[in-house]
């Protein structure tokens, strides 16, 4: 399905199937996401839609018994070739996840770390430069810039969570997913994240699963409603919420489900 | 339509929905009231029309607080969003209706005070006008799309009443001079009666919007049909 042709496909998902043993997870989704644009999946638990937004780094790869088919392109080549090195996928692809997670180091070094190791900018005045861009591209640098060698893990909740997605922007991505990434957050610092959503899709596609069908409204350009495995209707934010064409999706949204 | 998981949500739907069906029968009540009052001379009757616009003030602003309300209270979404949309135009035109009536039976009033007689051109007309306003009602209640294209299609015949009436007065005037005055003013009722047709257009049109999410105002006879055909599942 395919929402908006004059924009660019970022990343395709093709006939893609997912089994963990012998529980078919994903029936065969078929699903394009657009360039430097929001998407949200939205739907009940178990319906797929963090299945299916880790497919597109390679999440589940690590996972006993996970098979899939079907094809994930990004920018036309199909992640899941052999040739694929995961670890440098997951340099295009980030992940931000529903806890914050930062490493227990600094939060200098949060940043740091992954950069590093990639080779992207050597220690000094290189990497200084590179950790506070990441932390004002992620709305944090004024908050923490006097205290860079403290702990992350000393910071309140929400800034924790943008010092996470300091810590995937810094590796220079091309795909930010989100899971959940504000469920832990109360209202003040879900907005901070929902407005730094906003900022980021200028540079980086953005695709995010998200419990909170008013945080979709608001953060996503497209909106992909998923069931039982199956994506049900795909399309802008605006029809999906004021005129959805599958019963099931209205009813979803208007809470009349189950 | 499958009920909601909180129940308080589907009261407060409910509440908007049955204030609006009953504003439609109040308004309905009184076109049929200054028909009778017209016909029969009752001026007390017309009074009370006149009356029951405090009443229907009342609900509009009841409506209007509700589907705030239930903005804040349930973020309502998809078929909902356009429920509450919807309630909130209808309750506008509604008002407007019942703004109209009261104004025609002020003056019909007037024309029983004054004792003229003058031709009884106002049956019909209000005929169809209240056959139009229970198509529009039985569309909103039962949410049918057809029903409400067919309150919309309804004003051909009320527009065509209406010039009809309108020549007749015409001739009447010519021939009976003295009588010019209080035929203007009948011709105005009839006018005013036209314009309470017209704004129940506008209530089915939002009935149709309500219910299939795709603009009804404005369109041609053949869009208009093929929109109400086309999508009764939503």
């Amino acid at each position: 399905m395919n929402t908006k042709a004059e924009q660019k496909t970022k990343i395709h998902i093709e006939n893609l199937k997912l089994w963990y043993g012998q529980d078919e997870a994903l029936h065969g989704i078929t699903l394009d996401i657009p360039e430097n644009s929001v998407t949200s999946f939205i739907g009940p638990s178990g319906c797929g839609k963090s299945t299916l937004l880790r497919t597109i780094n390679r999440m589940n790869d690590r996972i006993i018994g996970c098979r899939i088919e079907g094809e994930v392109l990004l920018d036309g080549q199909n992640i899941y070739d052999p040739q694929v090195d995961v670890v440098h996928l997951r340099t295009h692809v980030g992940m931000v996840f529903q806890k914050p997670n930062p490493f227990p180091k600094s939060i200098y070094e949060n940043i740091a770390y992954a950069p590093r190791i990639h080779g992207l900018a050597s220690d000094g005045g290189e990497m200084d430069m590179l950790v506070e861009a990441s932390l004002q591209k992620a709305s944090l640098w004024e908050e923490v810039k006097n205290k860079l060698n403290q702990p992350g893990t000393a910071l309140s909740g929400g800034q924790q969570q943008r010092l996470c997605i300091a810590r995937t922007i810094a590796v220079r991505p091309k795909v930010i997913l989100m899971d959940e990434p504000c469920s832990a957050l109360d209202p003040i610092a879900t907005a901070k994240i929902e407005a730094l959503i906003e900022e980021l899709k200028t540079e980086y596609t953005i695709a995010i699963v998200t419990h909170s069908m008013q945080q979709a409204a608001r953060v996503s350009e497209q909106t992909a409603f998923f069931y039982l495995g199956d994506l049900i209707e795909y399309g802008t934010t605006s029809d999906i919420f004021t005129k959805p064409q599958q019963q099931r999706t209205d009813d979803y949204i208007t809470g009349r489900f189950g | 339509m499958q009920a909601h998981t909180l129940k308080s949500f589907d009261v407060a739907l409910n509440d908007l929905s049955d204030h609006i069906s009953l504003m439609f029968k109040l308004v309905r009540k009184n076109v049929r009231q200054c028909q009778k009052a017209f016909s029969t001379h009752d001026n007390e009757l017309a009074e009370s029309i006149i009356q029951r616009d405090a009443m229907l003030n009342d609900l509009e602003i009841h409506v209007d607080d509700a589907a705030r309300q239930l903005i804040v209270h349930h973020q309502p979404a998809a078929s909902d969003l356009r429920f509450v949309f919807a309630a909130t135009k209808i309750v506008t035109d509604l008002e407007r209706m019942g703004d109209l009536t009261a104004n025609i039976a002020a003056s019909i009033q007037r024309l029983n005070n004054s004792g003229s007689d003058i031709p009884m051109v106002f049956a019909t007309l209000s005929e169809l006008v209240i056959d139009q306003i229970k198509l529009a009602r039985r569309a909103f209640v039962t949410r049918d799309p057809q029903l409400a294209a067919q309150a919309i299609e309804h004003d051909h015949l009320i527009d065509a009443q209406f010039v009809n009436d309108q020549r007749a007065l015409l001739t009447y005037m010519a021939e009976n001079p003295a009588l010019i005055s209080h035929c203007m003013q009948l011709s105005t009722c009839l006018k005013q009666l036209e314009r309470v047709g017209d704004h129940a257009v506008n209530t089915a049109e939002m009935v149709i919007y309500m219910i299939v999410g795709r603009e009804a105002r404005h369109i041609s006879q053949e869009a208009l049909l093929e929109l109400v055909g086309e999508d009764d599942e939503d």
